[in-house]
């Protein structure tokens, strides 16, 4: 069995526990988020002809109040970091945390999922945002917890990328 | 080219190639170049074996490089070198050693000596704990046997514990690089031990939470994580950590065991552990260590030794009580025998020539005369029971005294109102009384022919009175020699309900002496009391009894009326044993009278 470790990071409230409960089927409760700013869930599936087992760091939002403590990042083979499409400064912070991250573990594959898009019309993130975004290397997928659109496709996406990686 | 006049002295070669031929003019035009690059490789050759150490120094580091990326040999050659130097280091000057060590070594140092006193703690608590106990008396009395300090011994009787899971975590990932479950628990964790890896995640996180969050030394990290009943104890190396579970309480020796685990999984898998890329599939050589590691210490076995000391000491208690009972028993049939033996000695008629006790079964060899008491009696009145005896009796003749004055009465048949009676000194039979002329004549032919009998003298009258009234007498007399009394046992009171057989002896007797006195022929009676005892007791005493019972028996006969004068208590012979009964009887003796003028046979 293949493990691959994946980190969840985003700010306060975009969804990045709703999108892991989506995927996932769960041990621990999600106060383990607020004591010890992290829950792990897992997440089997058959990539190819390899069992694949997805562990998945859900990292206590960062606000003005709490960091997210880095040393959740080491060994992570990917990251999926999370947006909220009505709220900008939510992709601000996801490219922030990126840059932190890649500054510790090296350029590892990230995917950005823009949650939230049941309620697109309220979105305050333009698409040329994020069409810059694409054209400076950003993968982006757009994601809604709540209908679940997307969700099963982000985290294969992300799986794809890091076993290609591991590939390489 | 011009050749140097002293090579041409020392080299044939530069000589022949000198153009003083044509010949040799024509070699050089051909040569010439040839000859020059051996000329250079010459000088080079020269050169390198007098290489300097500059040279070597400039392309040593690179070279080392190299070698050490291709293969191991350099490793290989170097380590004889790096050793010898390193000992010859310590010998010169050991503290430069030490310093250099001491990062690596002093941590491991501190934390052993840490554990050490823990342990040493956690024993003497222990010790503490059970020092007054009853079962701290069996421990320490355990320690003394084997040598062993009293706290380790109370420690290994106290711990119980089970390691029910050991992870092996990749130390920055928290991937799951390997995990071994106990049979014991793996059924009832069920799909909780499938999610190993999702474990092992968090509790590495919990690690980094707690070092992030109070700013703890970057290098320390969990020790362990107890939670009620359980442990989780972490063991970390290089390139994995160990993270056992444990229920119960362990001692802390048991981390020497993890660590072991530990290095041999760095040892084996080194390499694999330090490119591990998530595949658990990589690192199943190392199952066989942390299985190692499921160590289980049950009260249980404790329990078994003491079921075993229980069995071990019911079969000795039994053992003991039988053989004392065994003892008990021997002891009691060697003085059942020994008494059996006695009381045969004092039989009449009976010899004894062997007596033994083999199994619980006693074997006799005797003599029996026929005129003894039956075989089965004989036995009885020794204490002996026919099932637990084997008895062998040869029958023979005896010449005690009793028995030849029995085997006469049996042969003689003397009528009432005839007494027998041996000599056993000069062997003579006497009778006397009064007696038919037929059993007087009869008695003079058969007394001398019975065995131990010499002579027979015969003192018996033939009868003289009127047949009518001699026949009545020999009725009475036959009437109170059939009645007999029984006495209690050691006393001279008779035993109860023989009131009646009292009354009709009284009877008999007034009437027997009225028949004798209107009997004008002057005959004289005379009543014999005699009494027995049984063969109980010493002889003296015996003796004494008999004389008491038969004197108390005439005594109570008068004052119920008989004439005194007319009684007579007889006591047998100390030797003669021809009766051993508890019991009175009568004897009616009929003479003639000093007196009589009749006609008395």
């Amino acid at each position: 069995m293949i493990q691959k470790k994946i980190c969840m990071l985003g700010s306060f409230a975009v969804g990045k526990t709703s999108l892991v409960r989506r995927f996932v089927h769960s041990m621990f409760t999600d106060k383990y988020l607020t004591t010890v700013g992290v829950k792990i869930d897992t997440k089997k599936l058959v990539y190819g002809d390899k069992e694949l087992s997805l562990l998945l760091w859900d990292l206590y939002g960062e606000d003005e109040f709490q960091r997210v403590q880095t040393s959740y990042l080491r060994g992570s083979s990917g990251l999926l970091l999370v947006a909220d499409g009505t709220r900008p400064e939510t992709v601000d912070k996801a490219i922030e945390l990126r840059d932190k991250t890649v500054a510790s573990l090296g350029n590892i594959p990230y995917l950005l999922l823009m949650n939230k898009c049941d309620l697109a019309p309220q979105w305050e993130v333009s698409p040329e945002r994020l069409r810059q975004l694409g054209q400076s290397g950003w993968k982006i997928l757009h994601t809604s917890a709540k209908t679940g659109e997307g969700v099963e496709q982000s985290f294969l996406s992300i799986t794809a990328m890091m076993m290609g990686g591991a590939a390489k | 080219m011009t050749a140097d006049p002293k090579d041409s002295d020392t080299d044939p070669t530069s000589d022949s190639l000198q153009p003083t031929t044509p010949y040799q003019e024509l070699r050089s035009l051909l040569l010439q170049p040839e000859h020059e690059e051996i000329e250079e490789l010459k000088r080079q050759l020269v050169r390198h074996t007098d290489v300097d150490a500059q040279s070597v120094a400039a392309v040593l580091p690179a070279a080392v490089t190299l070698a050490t990326s291709k293969a191991e040999q350099l490793g290989q050659a170097m380590a004889p070198t790096i050793e010898s130097a390193l000992k010859m280091s310590v010998r010169r000057n050991p503290e430069v050693i030490t310093e250099a060590i001491f990062p690596i070594i002093g941590g491991a140092i501190s934390r052993a000596v840490r554990e050490a006193l823990l342990r040493l703690l956690q024993q003497t608590s222990y010790a503490l704990d059970h020092s007054f106990s009853p079962r701290g008396w069996k421990w320490r009395i355990e320690a003394i046997a084997t040598g062993k300090p009293f706290s380790e011994v109370v420690l290994l009787h106290s711990l119980v514990y089970r390691v029910e899971q050991v992870f092996l975590i990749h130390p920055e990932s928290g991937l799951l690089l390997q995990h071994v479950i106990s049979d014991a628990v793996a059924g009832s964790l069920g799909q909780e031990a499938q999610d190993a890896s999702m474990v092992t995640s968090m509790l590495t996180a919990i690690q980094d939470f707690v070092r992030d969050s109070f700013r703890v030394e970057s290098k320390a990290a969990l020790d362990s994580v107890e939670i009620g009943d359980l442990t989780v104890w972490l063991e970390r190396g290089p390139h994995a950590v160990l993270a056992a579970v444990i229920r119960g309480t362990a001692p802390l020796s048991l981390r020497e065991i993890f660590r072991h685990a530990l290095v041999l999984c760095h040892r084996d898998a080194l390499d694999k552990l330090k490119s591990f890329s998530g595949d658990t599939d990589d690192l199943k050589e190392v199952r066989p260590y942390l299985e190692s590691c499921l160590q289980v210490h049950q009260r249980v076995e404790e329990r078994r030794s003491f079921s075993a000391w229980l069995v071990l000491a019911t079969i000795v208690l039994t053992s003991g009580y039988f053989i004392r009972a065994n003892i008990v028993t021997q002891r009691h049939r060697a003085m059942r025998l020994a008494h059996a033996v006695e009381m045969i000695q004092r039989q009449e008629g009976v010899v004894l020539l062997d007596a033994s006790q083999i199994n619980g079964r006693y074997r006799l060899r005797l003599l029996r005369d026929r005129e003894a008491p039956a075989e089965l009696d004989i036995l009885s009145q020794a204490g002996l029971r026919a099932e637990e005896t084997e008895a062998s009796f040869t029958p023979y003749l005896s010449t005690d005294q009793g028995l030849v004055l029995r085997r006469a009465q049996r042969v003689l048949e003397p009528p009432v109102g005839v007494e027998l009676s041996y000599n056993i000194t000069d062997g003579v039979l006497s009778s006397n009384g009064i007696a038919s002329d037929e059993w007087i004549h009869h008695a003079k032919m058969l007394a001398p022919v019975v065995a131990g009998v010499r002579q027979y003298n015969c003192q018996t009258k033939p009868i003289q009175p009127p047949k009518p009234l001699y026949d009545a007498l020999i009725e009475k007399a036959k009437a109170i020699e059939a009645i007999e009394f029984k006495f209690r046992a050691g006393s001279v009171e008779l035993t109860p309900g023989q009131e009646s057989l009292l009354i009709r002896a009284v009877a008999e007797m007034k009437e027997l002496l009225r028949l004798a006195e209107a009997d004008r022929t002057g005959l004289d009676i005379t009543i014999e009391v005699h009494s027995y005892t049984d063969a109980i007791g010493s002889e003296a005493y015996n003796q004494k009894l008999r004389e008491s019972r038969a004197k108390e028996m005439s005594q109570w006969l008068g004052n119920a009326g008989v004439d005194t004068r007319r009684l007579k208590p007889v006591v047998p012979a100390p030797e003669d044993k021809t009766r051993i009964d508890r019991a009175a009887s009568f004897h009616v003796v009929i003479v003639k009278g000093p007196t009589s003028s009749g006609g008395v046979p």
